[in-house]
């Protein structure tokens, strides 16, 4: 097809995604799209768990700052002002508030006095004892294979349910206020919330992400809805069945602490997958979060890969109560990551003919500061409350050592509005950094030439001879016979600090070859720089690239075998977040006497100095067979 | 055990560590008192008053057991020792569920149209859509030009301003850029070129200007100032203001309503 054409279509698509009828048309429109930098998951004041952590802001503080408004952050000072201020040097283009939806009327009752239930005696442990409470509701309803309410819920809960209107018209009132319905087209804001399902604290959790200001009633919560796939097939029913012009999807994310639960290919009742359930998981569940505050969830290193990149941000421990219960701590498995979770789903594709995990990527937050897109690491200031009473003042690190500023979600869109973008999520053209803001495109065809990256219509070509991010090549057109190309271009960060140029661009490759999944990671543009950074004072030394691009074939390509293929950019080293925060302090590990007590971390080896920040596109996906 | 009941267990333990430490932690003295108003910010001692007065202390369930726990009295003894006025975090929580309970009564009222209008009207700039060009740009990459890279630009540029139609080096960025804001501009190719596009005269080719990718020459098609927008446009953010205003508005003439009365 001519690169015209495709332009064609592109742009009577992207018409399409546009159509919002009470809105102004955005001025900056692009049919070859722009890349939109944003935040899918953010917790405020409503969460509980930011709420015992002494987080006072609220949706709408969260979208403030995401467009680049100042945020106060607690501790607060004796008049309840915050004692810390934060602002991001370059505001989100979109973002979505994601509370715990679980015990939104819960925590509405305790705080206040009028409700019945605000003399129950768990409120009045949260009111007392935060972090008290927050093991307690975590046991009863997120960690719990069971979750129940509490008893002054009422016998079947509706007193919580019914309470949590309130906060959930706050959380879509938000959201309306933050969209910018101008034809400027600054800032897109979407009504979410996280579904909070932990059985016996190994993560499952989702965040639920709607297309437009059509949505459910109320959020179908994991109390209310406890089986993931009978919670998928139920936000169906509830949005697109039975709300007009409702449209969802949901994001798992932390599958590093799901303890290998996160992608397991059978049942509730451990029954192989049926096809109607991975349909379900095919159908609304397009992205993963591959990268955020709690973790990288990318891939691990051990013996089923010798890929050391994998060895980036990794947690201890393999679930949440592990982190509280050191010695109970192991590893992740290898089910636990999104590698994993893509070999296996060609399996499925199969034997069920349809793809469970066929994931895009994101990357995100997880802030339960209400800092959207708080990702800069030499001024973190912490996502949480370092473990802290919600009135304590952090002597040590501003959070635990293990954790990080988190990531962002970048989605590839014709303009800044909910359709657009819902548009990109939907067809995963997405990929995530884990905080500068490169620019990565990635195409997948047959016929891309070798000089593609000296093109000047470099975009329209990618997606004239082939598809995007996101995208499936199926089997091989006669003509012209051999492997597919991949051509990818990244650019590093435009305007970010601190700033560092790239180093390489890897292509991770995923198939099965006679039923067993395999994988190999490809040095495809830049490569060894030989750039380091002095860990003691941050100051980086050496080249890298400003930008890389090639045109990759893979040698090895059996057009029997499904595979995917994902890229991988990685930036020159640069000092971790801890890195910043114990030099500002003084600590000198080489004088571990002199080091604080409250900064023992800084010197605990387990943990880099030194990172290499990066980006994962989405996936392209190999199929051999002809597009159904 | 379950992962479950060893969660239970730990909250447990938390539990009755704070219960031990609560029992062995001494009440406080007249003598541990801080002098009233040190270090607290204005208003917390008005609004604490005034919630005391209205018999807040009594109905907050938190407030009475702080008091209990640091006078030894019951919370009616406690308050006729006047240790509502003394007790840093009665004060503070008094203050705020003042402060809460007048800033959810201005917000009860919908604002009408007109309040809508009027207060987009005074609050123009708070929503005007910030000034944005519309310009082209040719690109020359610093890796493929290395040092021709400055004398490669102005020839180009000689060129362009001949009126010679010139491609530049490959970028997976448009060469044809719709109206942006300046925020958008540097998100996409850094500050200095945003700097350079909104300072460039329309029409007329540009100096080389520097991004990290190598050298731009940009000619701007278009410049728009701040716009207002239309309030069918920015409604719900104008709602949400209005109120917050009302709200802050509210706990201020409070505040000096009963400074007043003092």
């Amino acid at each position: 097809m001519h690169a015209l054409a495709v332009v064609l279509v592109l742009c009577a698509a992207a018409s399409a995604a546009a159509a919002e009828p009470d809105r102004e048309p955005c001025a900056r429109r692009d049919p070859l799209r722009n890349a939109y930098f944003g935040d899918l998951h953010v917790h405020t004041a409503l969460s509980l768990d930011a709420s015992t952590q002494g987080t006072r802001a609220m949706p709408a503080d969260a979208y403030r700052f995401a467009r680049g408004e100042s945020l106060g952050v607690q501790p607060d000072d004796a008049s309840g002002r915050p004692t810390r201020r934060l602002q991001l040097g370059r505001p989100l283009d979109f973002a979505a508030v994601t509370d715990h939806a679980e015990l939104f009327g819960e925590l509405s009752i305790c705080q206040s006095p009028d409700l019945p239930g605000y003399n129950a005696l768990p409120c009045i442990i949260y009111r007392h004892w935060p972090r008290l409470a927050f093991f307690i509701a975590n046991s009863q309803v997120s960690n719990s294979p069971a979750p129940k309410r509490f008893a002054f819920c009422g016998p079947d809960g509706a007193v919580c349910r019914d309470a949590s209107r309130t906060p959930w018209r706050v959380v879509r009132e938000a959201a309306e206020a933050a969209y910018d319905r101008t034809s400027a087209c600054r800032f897109t804001s979407f009504v979410g919330y996280e579904w909070t399902g932990a059985p016996d604290s190994n993560n499952l959790h989702r965040n639920v992400i709607f297309a437009s200001d059509a949505v459910p009633r109320l959020p179908l919560s994991y109390v209310d809805e406890p089986q993931l796939d009978r919670f998928l097939a139920r936000l169906k029913r509830e949005c697109r069945d039975e709300r007009p012009g409702c449209d969802v999807l949901t994001i798992p994310h932390n599958s590093n602490l799901s303890d290998g639960l996160m992608f397991r290919p059978v049942e509730a009742d451990g029954q192989p997958l049926s096809r109607a359930t991975a349909a379900l998981r095919h159908d609304w569940e397009p992205l993963i979060e591959i990268m955020q505050h709690k973790g990288d969830s990318e891939c691990r290193l051990g013996p089923e890969s010798s890929d050391e990149r994998c060895g980036f941000e990794k947690l201890p421990f393999q679930n949440f109560m592990a982190s509280y219960l050191p010695w109970t701590a192991v590893p992740a498995p290898e089910a636990s990551f999104a590698r994993w979770a893509l070999k296996t789903g060609l399996a499925e594709r199969q034997r069920l003919g349809v793809n469970p995990f066929q994931y895009g990527f994101i990357a995100s937050t997880d802030t339960h500061i209400a800092a959207a897109g708080a990702v800069r690491p030499d001024t973190f200031i912490g996502h949480g409350g370092a473990g802290l009473p919600p009135d304590a003042v952090a002597t040590g690190l501003p959070d635990d050592i293990e954790f990080s500023p988190g990531g962002l979600a970048v989605l590839w869109a014709e303009e800044n509005s909910r359709p657009a973008l819902f548009a990109a999520m939907r067809r995963r053209e997405a990929y995530g950094t884990s905080g500068p803001r490169l620019q990565v495109r990635f195409f997948g065809g047959w016929s891309y030439p070798g000089d593609l990256c000296a093109q000047p219509d470099f975009v329209a070509r990618g997606y004239a001879g082939g598809v995007p991010m996101g995208g499936e090549l199926h089997v091989a057109p006669t003509a012209p016979p051999g492997a597919p190309a991949f051509a990818v271009w990244a650019l590093r960060d435009a305007a970010g600090e601190p700033a560092a140029p790239l180093e390489r661009v890897q292509i991770v490759k995923g198939w099965l070859e006679n039923g067993a999944a395999r994988e190999q990671v490809f040095d495809v543009a830049g490569g060894d720089t030989g750039a380091t950074v002095d860990a003691a004072t941050c100051t980086p030394t050496g080249r890298g690239f400003d930008d890389l691009c090639t045109v990759w074939r893979d040698p090895a390509f059996d057009p029997a075998q499904p595979a995917f293929y994902y890229a991988r950019v990685l930036q020159n080293p640069t000092c971790r977040w801890s890195a910043y925060a114990c030099n500002a302090r003084g600590v000198d590990c080489r004088r571990p006497e002199r080091v604080p007590a409250a900064l023992a971390d800084c010197c605990d080896t387990r943990y880099p100095t030194v990172i290499q920040e990066r980006a994962w596109t989405s996936p392209i996906w190999y199929v051999p067979e002809e597009p159904s | 055990m379950s992962a479950a009941l060893r969660f239970l267990a730990l909250g447990a333990l938390l539990f009755a560590g704070r219960l031990w430490w609560d029992a062995f932690t001494p009440p406080l003295s007249p003598r541990d008192r801080g002098p009233r108003g040190e270090g607290q910010g204005e208003g917390i001692d008005v609004l604490s008053t005034a919630a005391a007065a209205l018999d807040l202390a009594a109905a907050d369930p938190v407030v009475a057991r702080r008091l209990r726990r640091n006078s030894n009295f019951l919370a009616a003894d406690a308050a006729a020792l006047g240790l509502t006025d003394s007790d840093l975090v009665v004060r503070r929580r008094l203050a705020t569920r003042l402060r809460l309970a007048i800033e959810s009564a201005a917000r009860a009222a919908e604002p009408s149209e007109v309040e809508l209008h009027a207060y987009l009207t005074a609050q123009a700039a708070r929503f005007a859509v910030p000034p944005r060009v519309r310009l082209r740009q040719v690109y020359l990459s610093r890796a493929r030009r290395g040092a021709a890279l400055a004398a490669d630009a102005r020839r180009l540029r000689a060129r362009l301003v001949d009126g010679a139609a010139v491609a530049g080096d490959a970028l997976p960025v448009s060469a044809v850029l719709p109206l942006m804001t300046a925020a958008e501009l540097e998100g996409l190719l850094g500050a200095p070129l945003a700097a350079a596009a909104f300072a460039a005269p329309l029409g007329a080719w540009s100096e080389p200007v520097a991004s990290r990718y190598g050298l731009h020459l940009l000619r701007v098609a278009e410049r728009r100032p701040a716009e207002t927008p239309p309030l069918a446009s920015v409604r719900a953010a104008v709602r949400e203001a209005l109120l917050a205003a009302r709200a802050d508005a509210a706990v201020a003439a409070a505040l000096d309503e009963l400074r007043a009365a003092r």
